[in-house]
């Protein structure tokens, strides 16, 4: 380049000059390159697992699977593994999407298939039906001579369902109420051979066997044993007596012109309706002995008098000051706020974040449940007044009950104490030359919750060596070895695990983590409850081996500990998801709906976790919206049939 | 081509291409960062010798140009977020003003005025010490080529420079 053209160029190092603030740091940027490779291993490491995790799942058939991802689940059938995991649509071949897609329709024509299908039956029955008098006598006998017939069945059903908690709540209550709508279909048919369809008649008969079946699904959500359902089962309850108090408001008794309440009433049906409710007052006072509390033995005797007021002249002297529909709307409005009160009235962060800042938290005593709570809410971000928590957390350390050491831990798990006030309540060193020495590496570390809040304050004092971080981790796998031989550990497997995972991430979070995620896998599988026991709910986790009946302290550790080391293969997640479902029967004490709150917020944001989609609640909640298209079928059978006068 | 020697070769003319698209440098080095780190991941499925810098370079300019792709569909939610950060925050995090050289400033104004071609081979060259060749094998060109648009790109520099005012900045100070 001569020099004429190099006056004709600008000069190279004025254009590095200016370009180098742009310019990356060279260690910088390799390190990051470094990191991002690391991260991104780290990651298929984890999906390798993930991937070995559903090989296992894929033991089952593919079409099981398949079946798994479009058949209500329960009805594969109580023995059926609800661990299958269903498969991708985008994983199977052509011939079996095209299969799926024609399968596809199996829940609308087993639910509104079988609903239209009755429709039209009622439908073809009553066309023909004159529109003069009928014969009330001839009715009866007709209604009589059905119930002679195809009773049986129902009684089978009636008691089937009574004894469904050895079987769970959702199969049991699918049959009564597919039965239910095969009987309203044969019953409507019966009186049509004769020519005697009424709508008093066939709404008496709906409105009664529909608060039948409400009794029933009360009683069984309260023993729910096995199930499937993520929503409040309640909220059956409420569409079925519901639907019973709107047919009512839609017929006129025949008892109210003529021969009085109790002579409507067939025998059968009061029969039953008795038993129901006496099922249900029993259940109600178990539930009101277990919970240690006195609302279910007020929602008993409210139930009780409800009873006998319709059955006695009580109801026709408070007919006679109100209109009927005016009287229908007010149960109905009752009703519906009752049985959905776990969603307009639930448990929300802001009644955990009261719980937490208790005044009388110094007697809450159960610190380390209350650490639990405290800790969600700082990790959510709600959080709490902590300069008030402190206040008494103090207050309770001068006290000096409980041990002051169980309320340092929980000040520390939950994040209220800061680093300088905890140095403050700790002689660091002795505790570091205590607790790490190396002639006690083998020792186990006696009582966690002892211990916590010291190891805490060692490694963020700074004076914790390489040697005394390595004897500690040491001591802490010794522990962690001990829960798999020894279960009986105080506060269960669970806790200690999530207390030891927890001082494992403060010390070294990559300290055996291959050994710690296989344990605890093993560790969940193992202690959760499938197979519940008569009157027990199933699908969360026991505190400890022996022990037949779900626990919702170790069910919210076993969670926790899902969040750090993920989701086994073999786990439950729907019947997880059932145990942890609202239930306002339950949900009225903090001591069952906070642990279960957290539970079930902590859950639905694990990442293994998948998210419920709309065809998820179509094949979980069954049992709803098979009550919601009887409610449907029995109201056509009332309204479409003919308004009749009697004739004696 | 082992990930020491990518880094070495490629880091500073591949940030320097990315940052002639239009990216901020600091995302710039984020994207080139990325696209380095998904080369190494899936070296596998690179077809070619991965050993050829020619082969290599192409290869790591597509990743980066997917990159960048995704970087650009997402700009405009991060302008929203950044517009909802609050002035009180944004003061916080504001570096301490830095007084630079007007001329050097000018420069690199006008430096990303350079059509395309000629603003790619500045910044890849002269961003660091790269080599000729490196930048003709990320942008799968001659070495010629990338001497020739270096070439262009410094005259025109060098005239833009030279103006003591241009007309168009006549033209806003007559306007503003």
């Amino acid at each position: 380049m001569n020099p004429s053209n190099r006056n004709m160029l600008i000069d190279e190092d004025e254009i590095r000059a200016a370009l180098k603030p742009w310019r990356p740091d060279a260690q910088d940027f390799r390190a990051r390159v470094r990191n991002r490779i690391e991260a991104a291993s780290n990651k298929v490491q984890s999906a390798s697992r993930r991937s070995t995790d559903n090989a296992n799942h894929s033991r089952h058939s593919e079409w099981l699977r398949i079946a798994a991802s479009f058949v209500p689940i329960n009805l594969l059938g109580r023995n059926a593994d609800t661990t299958i995991m269903p498969i991708s649509f985008a994983a199977i071949s052509l011939g079996k999407k095209l299969v799926v897609v024609l399968a596809f329709p199996f829940l609308c024509i087993f639910m509104v298939g079988l609903t239209l299908y009755g429709m039209l039956r009622i439908r073809a029955a009553q066309n023909g039906q004159p529109s003069g008098g009928f014969d009330i006598a001839q009715a009866k006998q007709v209604t009589l001579q059905w119930w002679k017939r195809y009773g049986w069945i129902a009684s089978i059903v009636f008691v089937g369902t009574l004894a469904a908690p050895i079987a769970g709540w959702t199969t049991p209550l699918m049959i009564s109420l597919v039965c239910s709508g095969f009987a309203a279909v044969s019953f409507v048919r019966a009186l049509a051979r004769e020519r005697l369809v009424e709508r008093s008649l066939i709404g008496g008969m709906c409105a009664a066997g529909l608060g039948l079946l409400g009794q029933a699904s009360q009683s069984l959500s309260m023993v729910s044993g096995t199930s499937h359902q993520v929503l409040d089962p309640n909220l059956v309850t409420g569409v079925l007596f519901g639907g019973s108090l709107i047919i009512s408001a839609f017929v006129r008794p025949l008892a109210w012109t003529k021969a009085g309440d109790m002579q409507a009433l067939l025998k059968h049906t009061r029969d039953c309706l008795v038993i129901a409710i006496v099922v249900n007052v029993v259940a109600l006072a178990g539930l009101a002995y277990v919970l240690a509390s006195y609302i279910p033995l007020i929602l008993s005797a409210i139930e009780v008098v409800l009873f006998v007021a319709a059955l006695t002249s009580l109801r026709a002297r408070i007919m006679s000051y109100l209109p009927r529909v005016a009287i229908r709307s007010i149960y109905l409005i009752l009703l519906v706020a009752v049985c959905t009160q776990s969603y307009w009235r639930g448990v929300t962060a802001l009644d955990i974040k009261k719980q937490v800042q208790l005044p009388e938290l110094g007697q809450y005593r159960i610190w380390d449940q209350w650490a639990d709570s405290a800790k969600w809410l700082s990790e959510t971000g709600i959080g709490f007044d902590q300069q008030m928590v402190m206040q008494r957390v103090t207050e309770d350390l001068d006290r000096g009950t409980p041990p002051p050491a169980w309320i340092l831990t929980a000040a520390v798990r939950s994040g209220v104490m800061s680093k300088t006030e905890l140095l403050s309540y700790t002689n660091v060193q002795a505790d570091c030359a205590q607790l790490a020495d190396p002639q006690f590496s083998g020792q186990l570390l006696a009582d966690l919750q002892s211990v916590y809040f010291r190891i805490v304050a060692c490694n963020a004092s700074g004076e914790l060596t390489l040697a005394e971080r390595d004897t500690l981790i040491h001591r802490l796998m010794v522990n962690w070895n001990d829960l798999d031989s020894n279960e009986y550990v105080s506060l269960g497997r669970m806790k200690n695990a999530l207390l030891l995972t927890e001082l494992f991430n403060v010390l070294d979070p990559k300290a055996h983590q291959e050994q710690r995620t296989a344990d605890v896998h093993r560790w969940l599988v193992k202690h959760q409850i499938t197979r519940p026991g008569l009157f027990q709910d199933g699908g969360g986790f026991r505190l400890y081996d022996q022990t037949y009946h779900c626990d919702r302290r170790a069910t919210l550790s076993a969670i926790s500990l899902m969040e750090t080391y993920g989701v086994p293969a073999g786990l439950d997640l729907v019947q997880l998801r059932s145990y942890l479902r609202p239930n306002f029967v339950y949900d009225f004490q903090p001591y069952d709906y906070v642990p279960k709150t957290i539970s079930r917020s902590k859950l639905n944001q694990i990442p293994d976790v998948p998210k419920l989609s709309a065809l998820a609640y179509l094949q979980t909640e069954s049992p709803l919206w098979l009550s919601i298209l009887l409610v449907l079928l029995l109201f056509y059978a009332t309204i479409s049939s003919p308004v009749r006068e009697e004739v004696q | 081509m082992d990930l020491q020697e990518s880094i070495d070769r490629f880091a500073y003319p591949l940030t320097g291409l990315v940052v002639s698209w239009g990216v901020p440098s600091v995302d710039a080095a984020e994207l080139a960062q990325d696209s380095l780190a998904d080369a190494h991941l899936s070296i596998a499925t690179c077809r070619g010798d991965i050993r050829d810098p020619l082969v290599f370079g192409r290869w790591l300019r597509g990743i980066a140009r997917n990159k960048y792709r995704n970087w650009f569909r997402s700009r405009s939610r991060r302008e929203r977020l950044a517009a909802s950060v609050s002035p009180t925050t944004l003061d916080e995090v504001a570096v301490e003003p830095v007084y630079v050289d007007e001329r050097l400033s000018r420069l690199r104004t006008e430096i990303e005025r350079l059509p395309g071609k000629q603003r790619e081979v500045v910044m890849m060259h002269y961003l660091d010490e790269t080599p000729v060749a490196d930048v003709a094998a990320l942008l799968s060109i001659t070495p010629k080529a990338v001497e020739g648009r270096l070439y262009q790109a410094r005259r025109t520099l060098r005239r833009r420079m030279d103006e003591s005012i241009s007309w168009t900045e006549v033209a806003k100070a007559v306007l503003l």
